[in-house]
């Protein structure tokens, strides 16, 4: 048995449940009803009677409960009173069939029972409002449960961006102070400063940068592109310090995309990844291109090199990190591929709405 | 003079330690080499008689450097690291000449001054070289190109791996260009043995035994690992378990 069915299973169970203890109150109500000058009912069958009327109700609940879903998200308020007046109708003269059509069958063969062939009619032109009321509760039960799982989901997502965007920015902040990036770093910088003190204080002037917007409190799970592209210059201008012309760098940007917001801390450990897994560990180095275009309606980022690759594709945390924080953001409207051989470079390939 | 070759595949940090040695009249800097290759063809040619080795270089690192050219043709060697406690404690243990990144006037006048004492004593220092890179307990090995000194006290099995063994070191796996049986001589025999063509485990990591039915059988590892030992090899494992 599935998990699936047995959660409908037992929400079936639930609603007969809540229906039953409707339909119990109910009847002990007509039998109190009795001795304050109401009509006289045995306690029998009051209860027969209010369990026939709610059965009934509990049987069309699931149908209610679809047709209020199927027209949840119907804006256009004019309309949808239409549609539920129209569905509150029905429903009524479908208690109507089954309250009679069980009443029948239940005291049919009683001959006391209280059975005429005109109860169909009666029961629908004396009870009509209560059941447009009834359907009308139950629509509102639906949408009321359904805006509060909503706004929960949402809630958990957001939740959900929060953590990996933190986890974005400990990654980040964790590789800007791997030891051998900041002490070779500081030891570049240390051997500029007798003879080129002005590189070296432009240096110094990087790496505070990157330290900076690396533990910056005050992130948005969005960024302009200008911006992360800035960061990753950041990053690159001390790469290039530190590996000399065995680091060479492209940039291709199309005009008028420095706006368009993309996911923050995307694309930094992209380029991090190239030049410390694929262009370092090669004495010769290697190209570096960073291009992003339009296609269409969505912002196409790649980033590549042409140095070392890799065989099997080990999606560490970064990679893990920035697919599900994609596929959070986006939705289906959203890809991160990967393109890669040993000796044959890395391409990273981001499509993201713009 | 002592002539200097400065090995660092950051040409800022090349020029880092030239510069430094330009306030040391008695070191000439005869060359500089940006990459084990390199620097190996370096060596070679010029003869220093001293060599700053950094010890992360893409390709072939410092440890690499030094396996090519051989300890005993090896200059004086003043190892060069940004970061790496195990190495630096293990030049510590070896008495080796070491400067960490970075590095300021006055702790490069200290290795200088060390530089100076070791260059008249001539052997003293391929002894530490010898025991560094895999005598006393302790190997080179390379996991993602980046060489580790691994303690052979934490290696839990090797494979394998072609003309590569493959170091098992708490869950994680690190390669060493040498065939296994070349390896497995430099191993204590005390310690480690072959239970299989392409196996040798540490002795006392293992946990349990199971025979099979035809003098081979399985171990398992205190790692976890199970390993299969074959009939030719089973004998280190029988005494093992009988002492």
């Amino acid at each position: 048995m599935t998990a699936a069915y047995r959660q409908g299973v037992l929400r079936y169970l639930g609603i007969w449940a809540a229906w039953l203890a409707v339909a119990v109150v109910t009847a002990f109500q007509t039998y109190a009803a009795g001795f304050a000058g109401g009509p006289k009912l045995a306690l029998g069958q009051a209860l027969v009677n209010g369990l026939i009327w709610y059965s009934a109700w509990a049987a069309l609940t699931p149908g209610v409960v679809a047709v209020a879903r199927a027209f949840a998200d119907d804006r256009r308020l004019g309309r949808l009173l239409a549609i539920h007046l129209a569905f509150g109708l029905l429903f009524a003269v479908l208690h109507a069939v089954l309250y009679s059509a069980m009443n029948a069958m239940i005291y049919v063969r009683a001959p006391w029972a209280p059975w005429s062939n005109g109860l169909l009619i009666t029961k629908l032109a004396t009870s009509i409002h209560v059941h447009l009321m009834i359907y009308a509760l139950l629509v509102a039960i639906v949408l009321g449960a359904r805006a509060y799982r909503t706004m929960r989901d949402r809630e958990v997502a957001a939740a959900r961006l929060e953590a990996q965007l933190a986890e974005a920015e400990t990654a980040a902040l964790r590789a800007q102070l791997q030891p051998h990036f900041l002490f070779n770093t500081l030891n570049a910088i240390s051997a500029l400063v007798p003879d080129d003190p002005i590189v070296a204080q432009r240096l110094i002037a990087r790496l505070g940068d990157l330290l900076r917007l690396s533990i910056d409190q005050r992130r948005s799970q969005h960024s302009a592109l200008a911006d992360e592209l800035d960061f990753t210059d950041t990053y690159l201008a001390i790469e290039e310090a530190r590996l000399g012309e065995r680091l060479r760098i492209v940039r291709a940007i199309a005009p008028g995309l420095k706006t368009v917001q993309v996911p923050a801390l995307l694309l930094q450990p992209l380029v991090e990844n190239a030049v410390r897994h694929g262009i370092a560990p090669l004495i010769e180095g290697g190209t570096l291109t960073i291009e992003a275009k339009p296609a269409g309606d969505m912002l196409r980022i790649s980033i590549a090199d042409d140095g070392k690759g890799a065989g099997a594709i080990r999606e560490g945390v970064g990679l893990g990190n920035a697919r599900l924080r994609l596929r959070h953001l986006y939705g289906e409207r959203q890809s991160l591929e990967i393109d890669t051989a040993p000796g044959e470079g890395f391409r990273a390939i981001i499509l993201v709405p713009r | 003079m002592i002539r200097t070759l400065i090995i660092d595949d950051e040409p800022l940090a090349r020029r880092a330690v030239r510069q430094l040695l330009a306030g040391a009249d008695d070191f000439k800097v005869v060359g500089e080499a940006g990459h084990g290759a390199e620097a190996v063809a370096a060596i070679g040619m010029l003869r220093p008689d001293l060599v700053f080795l950094d010890v992360q270089m893409p390709e072939m690192d410092g440890f690499g450097v030094i396996e090519a050219i051989g300890v005993d043709a090896m200059p004086l060697v003043v190892f060069v690291t940004a970061f790496d406690a195990y190495a630096v404690r293990a030049f510590e243990a070896e008495a080796l000449d070491y400067l960490l990144k970075p590095f300021d006037d006055q702790r490069f006048a200290r290795v200088i001054e060390r530089v100076r004492r070791h260059i008249g004593t001539g052997d003293g220092q391929r002894d530490g070289m010898r025991s560094l890179l895999g005598g006393q307990g302790r190997l080179v090995a390379r996991g993602n190109g980046a060489a580790q000194l691994v303690r052979l006290d934490e290696i839990d099995w090797i494979s394998a791996a072609g003309d590569y063994a493959e170091v098992h070191v708490g869950g994680r796996s690190l390669l060493i260009h040498e065939p296994l049986t070349s390896l497995e001589a430099r191993l204590p025999q005390a310690a480690f043995a072959r239970i299989h063509r392409a196996a040798i485990v540490r002795l006392d990591r293992l946990v349990e035994v199971r025979p099979g039915t035809h003098g081979d059988g399985v171990v398992r590892l205190a790692c976890g690992a199970e390993l299969r030992f074959s009939r030719r090899y089973r004998e280190p494992i029988d005494v093992y378990l009988t002492r």
